[in-house]
């Protein structure tokens, strides 16, 4: 399972493909404060990431890959 | 070299491309014949369908366009022009120069993906509603902008960070470029990611993603529906964006930037303190070539003031001048001086001008832009009087504005290939459309060609530093006109060549591809395609003329013994050898053209293996090995049927179900390997399977039921033997039978197809271990190996391939073993024959001085025989011919060949003689 869902916060483990993009937006839909963790994600579909943009959840935590990291920023906002 | 498969593609598509060159132009003939419709459209069909086997996406794009047109005029939508025909002839042209790379590189140049898109636009442009689906396309609920339509982003929204990045790699020598990805909404469902797609782009410098539209509630979210573009900067070589993004060219809109065009301060103005004094101070250090000084007084200002000021941006962007394109001191100095009112210098006429090297480089620059050599300006010099001469016609005609344009459009070129303006021209060009008169160029060309001499050298030369790539863009003549150069000239780097942003529009100048007609051009392919039947003549006569040099030897002899001239007899042989070592070669050559390699039968296996293992519920891999062995062509396909009997055998009596075998201890699924390899001049090819095997009880019970062996073979037979008998006709170990094997034709079968080709097949088995049947055949069928024997007196042939040794038997080593000879070689027991019993000839073999009996070892049905004879004589190359008539009936011999002495040697079939 590439996205671990806690509580109200994705993890996202290194490679999320497309097939997780259905999950994630209705998890999103349900959470009132949802938060995005990419600490351990090394790459996300695009279907995921425009889920992502649609939401705006908090991100609790960039990804290491610093050129990763500056496409999400750029993507999700720089809070 | 090209790998077997391409090659063949690149050999058929000729073929197809002169097919539908030939049907488009009987096309025009009988523009309403179905029939010819029908067959050109199967044409572009079926090498629309080749292309696709390879990478080749630009060519497939063009001929699927072309197939969808051709469609349209089949079904009678659109009626078959002349421009039609014109089009497609272009494009097929386009699909042959493609070819040309391929041959030569294996590869597309990705340079061609954009004409590629404008060929196949120009296609689907000629069809009914072309019109119609875009508009019904822009109607849709999203719209999708073609990206030629997509606004690029302005410069200043890229993050400074980005942009000296984009800066620092361009002056590094990379070109830049800025890039809107728009993927199509349906991408996800295609397997792509474009996500995945922009991260990746060649030389990526920055990349933001946006949303297309806003985006809707979570809940109206169609998650999989592609809403997302993507803008990139990357410096890279053209060629590398466009091959990466190949597939999808239609989606992706790539400009080139220039370099000093990122130079763009951003921040706070915040009133600030003015700047004169470092302006001032900044401009004398400039003046005075102190570059040093420069960099120290702009640090320890970057130093005092807060990173977010513009001021401090523009800091930045002096120093990644100085750093990183210390020649651009022009550039310098508008940085400077824009520090005075804060407002980005106007940097635009630099970059398209009188930037240094340094700063702009361009790709891979154009050659005559490099510097022009003398040659190239007496050419240009003819071009420019050429022009002159034009001009100088008179004016009062109809076309007089086409003939004005064509002239500017080549003026440009030259100004361009010059690195001059092209904007008096321009202005010339105006004028004298305006008053419809050439007087206008005319006297631009006049002032021109009076600065345009040789002497001039020096002053031109100056104007000759490559210029901005963004000079390309400046006007739309001098666009069209570079293009059509490019398209003549392919080897023009391809981010010269074409700008992506009209691609899709052709105008009326663009809209026909001008690379140049290929009727022009004679390509004689490299291949021939020889009927088999001149081939195979050509093979006979060279057989022939392997047996008449055979007659060389006799001649030396008779020449030596019978007529004592010793020298003549030297000579002759030195000629044989002459003519013997050139005969090989030709023997060799024309087999090459003959041979073909095993794949062309193992291609086939993968599949019989599926599906016969699916029907007999069983698992097997497949192993294929040595599929590039060589073979002659007849044998190749003799083999083909056997092959499969073998391989269906195997599956079907070998290996077992999967449950069986789990229970025996081995994998659930079989394993089947087939594998081909050449052995000096013959081919093995085996079949080996880890099934059950062969119980040679089994095989000695069955036998005797059916009364193929008696009750004293029944107990007499070896193992080996015993599963020999599996070759003969009629055997079935299965008493099912299925209707893939078990009615008694297979092995037998095997056997006879092998043996027509002049092969062994051997077979061996462990019970429980699995089945190995090994083909050995010759490699090719035209010349013989034979040895000849005496044997009372006469003279016989034994194929060299059944021959495994000849030796000598001391008389004494004989032994009788229930009335058979037999002696040990080796440490093995061979029985030892005589020739002479076996063909019914009343004389005993005849030992030789030393009292030892000659003995020819053979392998004959996997058993070694020693064949007990006279003398033996020479190994020889015959041609083996059969024997005629009622004769044929003689299976004792394999047939005869003619000596070079014009005598007639009978070749044992040894085979049947046991």
């Amino acid at each position: 399972m590439p996205i671990k869902y806690t509580k109200n916060t994705a993890r996202f483990i290194d490679t999320v493909g497309v097939e997780d993009a259905e999950g994630l937006l209705e998890w999103l839909q349900r959470q009132q404060k949802p938060k995005v963790n990419f600490s351990a994600c090394s790459h996300l579909h695009a279907a995921n990431l425009q889920v992502l943009m649609a939401a705006k959840p908090v991100v609790a935590a960039w990804p290491e890959d610093a050129e990763f990291a500056a496409w999400l920023q750029g993507a999700l906002g720089r809070n | 070299m090209n790998p077997p498969l391409l090659e063949q593609f690149i050999l058929e598509a000729r073929d197809f491309l002169q097919s539908i060159g030939e049907k488009l132009i009987a096309l025009e003939e009988a523009p309403d014949s179905v029939e010819l419709m029908t067959e050109l459209f199967r044409l572009v069909h079926t090498l629309k369908g080749n292309s696709g086997l390879f990478e080749f996406p630009q060519m497939t794009r063009v001929l699927h366009a072309g197939e969808d047109l051709m469609e349209t005029v089949r079904d009678r939508r659109v009626l078959y022009s002349r421009e039609l025909a014109d089009r497609l002839l272009d494009a097929m042209d386009f699909v042959g120069l493609l070819l040309d790379g391929i041959e030569k590189t294996g590869r597309i140049d990705p340079g061609h993906a954009a004409p590629a898109e404008e060929v196949a636009s120009a296609l689907r442009a000629l069809m009914p509603g072309a019109e119609d689906a875009k508009n019904a396309e822009h109607s849709q609920a999203n719209a999708i902008t073609p990206p030629e339509g997509i606004p690029l982003p302005a410069l200043a929204d890229v993050p400074e960070a980005a942009r000296l990045a984009a800066f620092r790699a361009a002056v590094s020598g990379k070109p830049l470029f800025l890039m809107v990805y728009r993927p199509e909404e349906e991408c996800f469902f295609k397997g792509e990611d474009p996500f995945h797609q922009a991260r990746h782009v060649p030389g990526l410098v920055q990349g933001m993603v946006l949303a297309r539209t806003p985006w809707p509630q979570l809940g109206e979210l169609d998650c999989y529906r592609c809403l997302l573009d993507f803008l990139l900067l990357a410096a890279a070589p053209r060629g590398e964006i466009d091959e990466y993004f190949r597939y999808i060219p239609e989606q992706v809109r790539i400009e080139p930037i220039n370099a000093l065009a990122l130079i763009i301060p951003q921040g706070h103005l915040n009133g600030g303190p003015v700047y004169d004094d470092f302006v001032a101070e900044a401009l004398e250090l400039l003046d005075q070539n102190n570059l040093a000084g420069l960099e120290s007084a702009t640090r320890a200002l970057l130093n005092l003031f807060a990173p977010e000021l513009w001021l401090s941006s523009a800091l930045r962007w002096l120093l990644a001048l100085i750093e990183s394109a210390p020649a651009a001191r022009e550039a310098m100095r508008r940085v400077i001086e824009s520090l005075k009112t804060l407002t980005p210098p106007d940097l635009s006429d630099l970059a398209r001008r009188e930037t240094s090297p340094a700063v702009v480089p361009t790709e891979d620059a154009h050659p005559s832009k490099a510097a022009l050599s003398d040659q190239d300006r007496a050419r240009l010099a003819a071009i420019l009087a050429a022009q002159g001469q034009i001009l100088a016609l008179p004016d009062g005609v109809d076309w007089l504005p086409g003939r004005l344009q064509a002239c500017a459009a080549t003026l440009s070129a030259c100004l361009v290939d010059l690195g001059e303006g092209t904007e008096e021209v321009e202005e010339a060009l105006a004028a004298a459309l305006e008053a419809r008169t050439a007087q206008p160029l005319r006297e631009w060309l006049a002032t021109f060609l009076e600065d345009f001499t040789p002497a001039a050298t020096e002053t031109e030369t100056r104007h000759l530093a490559p210029r901005a790539e963004a000079d390309l863009a400046l006007s739309p003549l001098t666009r069209s006109t570079l293009k059509s150069k490019t398209f003549t000239h392919p080897t023009i780097p391809p981010a010269l060549s074409f700008e992506g942003c009209d691609a899709l529009a052709p105008t009326a100048d663009e809209a026909e591809p001008k690379f140049g007609r290929r009727s022009e051009y004679t390509q004689i392919g490299k291949v021939l395609k020889v009927d088999q039947a001149k081939v195979d003549r050509l093979m006979n006569l060279i057989g022939e003329m392997v047996v008449a040099k055979n007659a060389l030897p006799y001649l030396a002899n008779r020449a030596e013994n019978q007529y004592g001239v010793l020298a003549l007899a030297r000579e002759i042989k030195g000629q044989y050898e002459v003519i013997h070592r050139i005969a090989e070669d030709l023997q060799d050559a024309i087999m090459q053209v003959r041979m073909m390699p095993v794949s062309f039968i193992f291609q086939r296996f993968p599949r019989l293996v599926r599906d016969i293992s699916r029907k007999l519920g069983k698992e097997v891999e497949l192993v294929i090995e040595g599929e590039d062995t060589e073979a002659d062509k007849n044998i190749i396909e003799g083999l083909s049927d056997p092959l499969i009997h073998i391989i269906r055998n195997s599956i079907d009596h070998g290996i077992e179900l999967p449950n069986v075998r789990l229970a025996a201890g081995k994998p659930a699924a079989g394993r089947l390997v087939v594998r081909a390899a050449q052995e000096s001049d013959r081919v093995i090819i085996e079949v080996n399977d880890d099934g059950q095997g062969i119980d040679p009880d089994i095989i000695k019970r069955k036998a005797y039921e059916k009364g193929v062996i008696d009750e004293a073979q029944l107990d007499r037979l070896s193992d080996q033997e015993a599963l020999n008998l599996s070759f003969t006709a009629g055997f079935s170990t299965n008493d099912r039978v299925s209707d893939l094997s078990g009615r008694g034709v297979g092995m037998d079968v095997v056997r006879n197809a092998v043996d027509q080709v002049g092969g062994t097949v051997d077979l061996q088995s462990t019970v429980g271990k699995g089945t190995t049947l090994r083909l050995s055949l010759p490699l090719s069928m035209a010349v013989t190996k034979v040895m000849i024997i005496e044997s009372d007196q006469q003279i016989f042939g034994v194929p060299m391939d059944l021959v495994v040794e000849s030796v000598r038997v001391p008389l004494a080593d004989i032994r009788t073993i229930k009335h058979r000879k037999t002696t040990v070689l080796r440490g093995r027991i061979v029985p030892l024959v005589a020739l002479n019993d076996l063909l019914a000839i009343a004389a005993e073999p005849k030992a030789n001085e030393e009292g030892k009996l000659a003995a020819l070892v053979v392998r004959v049905g996997g058993q070694q025989v020693g064949l007990v004879i006279d003398n033996f004589r020479e190994v020889v190359d015959v041609i083996l011919k059969p024997l005629p008539g009622e004769l044929a009936k003689l299976s004792c011999y394999a047939g005869t060949a003619l000596l070079g002495d014009g005598s007639v040697l009978m070749v044992l079939n040894l085979k049947e003689l046991f």
